[in-house]
């Protein structure tokens, strides 16, 4: 049953929000995978995850970047992106992306769980 | 007068004059005599008038001496860069302020024209249109800034202040021009404003994990039924919320400052958002009672968030400032040109010089009663440029020790 869990990618550069939005999400149902490595998500290979979670301003790597080339990329632009960040522009800047949605930092955990289902189900 | 030497005078009065000769003659004066005695009248008198003239002028000279000398004083006292030129820009006298900044000796300053001094380097075309086009029809200008990459100090940003002032019988126009390098002052501010914008989203990121640690623990309270747990967590939670709106506001000052912030309007129901946000509000007291006297509701264009974040804060200062009270009154007020909306509490009240300055940045309500009010005092001050960048009004109606009420209005847009 456990392979049925749909996948979620998140890449943020700090590993205490990775640590909290995988307890979050696995306890939600989700199968999670993190990456503090921004740049990794550039190149992902299949298995392709279900949703990307990416933060905005990673440690040398520019998010938004890595959100185009994902999304003008025929094998990977179905996958929903949502931007996290904790700037108030989030919105422009998710939509200048071409990202799916966005969060900001810090997370209410309803707003976030709630955003995520709108582009996964569960199982 | 004892002892006292008579006044000497070159030539006897002319009243003298005709006793000495009635004297001698013992005749009366003849129509010669006459006219001799008027002649030397007539020379007394100018005689008199003219050494009048001169200590006039006396006068009028050493106050033209002070007057000079106080000009120059305060031109060799000024620190800022100060250039004195005629009306063709040639330079009648340049400030050691000004010779020290631009690395430029007198010699090479001195009836040269501005745009010729070293190495045509005040050749800029800015500038020219300050001095040949806006000077002359305003005469004045006032904090211009330009920019200008100097070939021997660097680039520089100058603020320029200047004035024409007539001179003289034949008014010839001089311009006094004040030159302040505030190039450090610039960079500073820009890296205040890099500064907080860095740190704010630096304490943002621990307060993003233990926010989600707090809500992940309350949903396994929650679970476990243990409810005493969920409030506390909840507690906690909701500190956290202050912080990060507390960042916000440092972010926001800074971002208003550099003209940054930036809007994102819709068309949205006013009345939607003021009950949204007064649920929101009423969820931190318990005291008091949030009351709505809302109109019909309308449509408006704005930036849904901040305005939100501006009923926020009337709200939150309404809770804070009225603790002994048990309500406040939210109501909104429309007509065709304007929606305002008051937010009324009934608590410590405001002074009328505090009424006039609470909207200013970092102004916090002082005096003994209130000093234990926390906060930056960013949050009025944010709110009142929200307001004004939708074109709308903010205002303060209060009685001390009676209460406050906050108002604004927008105008309407089709």
């Amino acid at each position: 049953m456990g392979n049925t869990k749909k996948k979620i990618l998140v890449a943020d550069d700090n590993p205490a929000i990775l640590d909290a939005l995988k307890i979050m999400l696995e306890e939600e149902g989700y199968e999670v995978e993190t990456t503090v490595d921004g740049a990794t998500v550039q190149d992902i290979k299949a298995p392709l995850p279900d949703l990307l979670m990416l933060d905005i301003w990673m440690s040398g790597i520019d998010g938004r970047n890595v959100c185009k080339l994902l999304k003008s990329n025929a094998e990977t632009k179905h996958i929903p992106i949502i931007m996290i960040s904790a700037t108030k522009d989030i919105e422009q800047i998710a939509k200048d992306s071409g990202a799916d949605d966005c969060v900001s930092k810090p997370f209410q955990m309803e707003h976030l769980l709630a955003t995520v289902a709108k582009y996964v189900k569960k199982h | 007068m004892k002892g006292g030497h008579p006044k000497k005078t070159l030539a006897p009065t002319t009243d003298g004059l005709r006793q000495a000769i009635s004297a001698r003659t013992d005749m009366s004066i003849t129509p010669r005599q006459e006219k001799i005695i008027k002649l030397k009248e007539s020379v007394e008198l100018t005689q008199e008038y003219t050494n009048e003239i001169i200590g006039e002028l006396n006068v009028t000279n050493e106050e033209l001496t002070i007057t000079r000398d106080y000009a120059d004083a305060i031109i060799r006292t000024v620190r800022g860069p100060l250039l004195v030129l005629n009306k063709d820009l040639r330079i009648i006298s340049a400030n050691e302020a000004f010779y020290n900044a631009f690395k430029v000796a007198p010699n090479d300053t001195e009836n040269r024209l501005l745009y010729d001094l070293g190495n045509r380097q005040w050749n800029i075309p800015k500038l020219r249109i300050l001095l040949e086009e806006i000077l002359p029809e305003k005469n004045t200008i006032e904090d211009f800034v330009v920019e200008h990459d100097f070939k021997d100090i660097g680039q520089k940003t100058m603020l320029l202040n200047a004035r024409t002032l007539q001179q003289g019988p034949d008014k010839t126009s001089l311009i006094l021009l004040a030159i302040e390098d505030i190039t450090v002052r610039q960079q500073l501010e820009q890296q205040k404003d890099e500064f907080v914008s860095i740190a704010s989203h630096e304490l943002k990121t621990p307060i993003t994990s233990v926010k989600a640690y707090t809500q992940i623990l309350g949903r396994r309270f929650r679970k476990a039924n243990d409810m005493k747990s969920v409030e506390l967590v909840e507690k906690m939670d909701s500190q956290l919320d202050k912080l990060t709106d507390l960042i916000g506001d440092l972010l926001d000052v800074t971002k208003i400052e550099a003209g940054r912030i930036q809007f994102h309007e819709s068309h949205f129901d006013f009345n939607d958002l003021v009950e949204e946000t007064v649920e929101e509000l009423q969820r931190t007291t318990e005291k008091h009672h949030i009351e709505q006297e809302l109109q019909p509701s309308r449509t408006v264009y704005g930036d849904h968030d901040r305005l939100g974040q501006v009923l926020i804060n009337f709200l939150t200062n309404a809770i804070k400032y009225s603790p002994h009270a048990d309500k406040i009154i939210v109501s909104t007020a429309v007509d065709k040109d304007n929606v305002t909306l008051s937010v009324q509490d009934f608590g410590v009240g405001l002074s009328k010089e505090d009424q006039a300055k609470v909207f200013e940045r970092f102004y916090r309500v002082g005096g003994s009663d209130q000093s234990t009010y926390p906060g930056l005092g960013l949050g009025l001050f944010i709110a009142s440029d929200i307001i004004k960048r939708h074109k709308g009004r903010v205002w303060v109606e209060s009685i001390k020790a009676k209460g406050s009420t906050f108002c604004f209005s927008l105008p309407m847009t089709k």
